[in-house]
């Protein structure tokens, strides 16, 4: 397996990269070369380079940098005509259109079960406190 | 954003208006927030719901909860590798293997734990109380 960093690193704010361009010219870290693994970004003169990934080699600084992952992912192409059209009808990047799409998505189901859990909570009972010592007292010993 | 796992403790206290962290447990529960749990708690909260408080409508309620977290893609399952992190936690930090499970889930979905448990969890450093985890500056 190889790593390939260029030396001259400059910090960009997550989100800044990788741009199309930039994409084009990272280099993917794989074990055969092929085979696309979780990558993070090194923002280089040279643009994108992927810095072989476990959480703990990705470069993130909070605040400044956060991890990206290069994925691979399989579409039908009728939705790929879509999706692209879609991004251009919102200026977007094909990946920033997924990325906000999956967000959306995340947001929504959250917000669902946010309004399920208090439609059930609003039955609350009052039971007399203290659950955490209850919740030991009648674990098998 | 943070995930949180909660664990039993505070869907009991989420159910309970007497506790002291009820307020912050729905806030929590009601927020958006990325939200996991342990399949254990399942067992844990129907247990103290149906032999300590005998209120089998509370149990009703709280496994309602749960599989809305599970609906929202966060209910952890208690696989046997997760077991063995958890045994390991149990015994380097001296605490009981099932907080060690919640410990060990929290870790295994890049999570931060949430309990009502000051003294076993809290206190060593292995969970946020619900009023921390709620409050608007969570990180």
């Amino acid at each position: 397996m190889h790593i390939t960093l260029d030396l001259s690193v400059r910090l960009v704010p997550a989100g800044a990269c990788p741009s199309s361009r930039s994409q084009a010219r990272a280099r993917r870290v794989g074990r055969s070369g092929n085979e696309p693994v979780p990558v993070g970004y090194l923002a280089t003169e040279y643009g994108c380079v992927g810095a072989h990934g476990t959480r703990e080699s990705n470069l993130a600084i909070p605040g400044i940098l956060s991890p990206v992952a290069k994925v691979m992912v399989s579409l039908p192409d009728d939705l790929l005509v879509d999706l692209d059209a879609e991004a251009a009808r919102r200026g977007l990047t094909r990946s920033g259109l997924l990325r906000d799409l999956a967000q959306e998505s995340l947001r929504r189901r959250g917000a669902d079960r946010a309004a399920r859990v208090g439609e059930i909570l609003g039955g609350a009972g009052a039971h007399g406190g203290g659950v955490a010592e209850l919740l030991k007292a009648h674990r098998p010993r | 954003m943070t995930r949180w796992l909660l664990d039993a403790s505070v869907l009991l206290a989420a159910e309970d208006r007497d506790d002291a962290s009820h307020a912050d447990a729905r806030r929590l529960l009601e927020g958006t927030g990325r939200l996991a749990t342990l399949d254990l708690a399942l067992y844990e909260v129907t247990n103290v719901a149906i032999v300590a408080w005998k209120d089998a409508a509370a149990a009703h309620r709280l496994r309602g909860v749960i599989a809305a977290l599970a609906d929202d893609g966060g209910l952890v399952r208690a696989e046997p590798s997760l077991l063995e992190t958890a045994a390991e936690l149990a015994h380097v930090h001296g605490i009981s293997a099932y907080d060690a499970a919640y410990v060990a889930a929290a870790a295994a979905v890049r999570a931060e734990l949430v309990s009502c448990d000051v003294r076993a969890i809290v206190a060593r450093g292995l969970a946020r109380l619900p009023a921390d985890a709620a409050r608007p500056d969570a990180p």
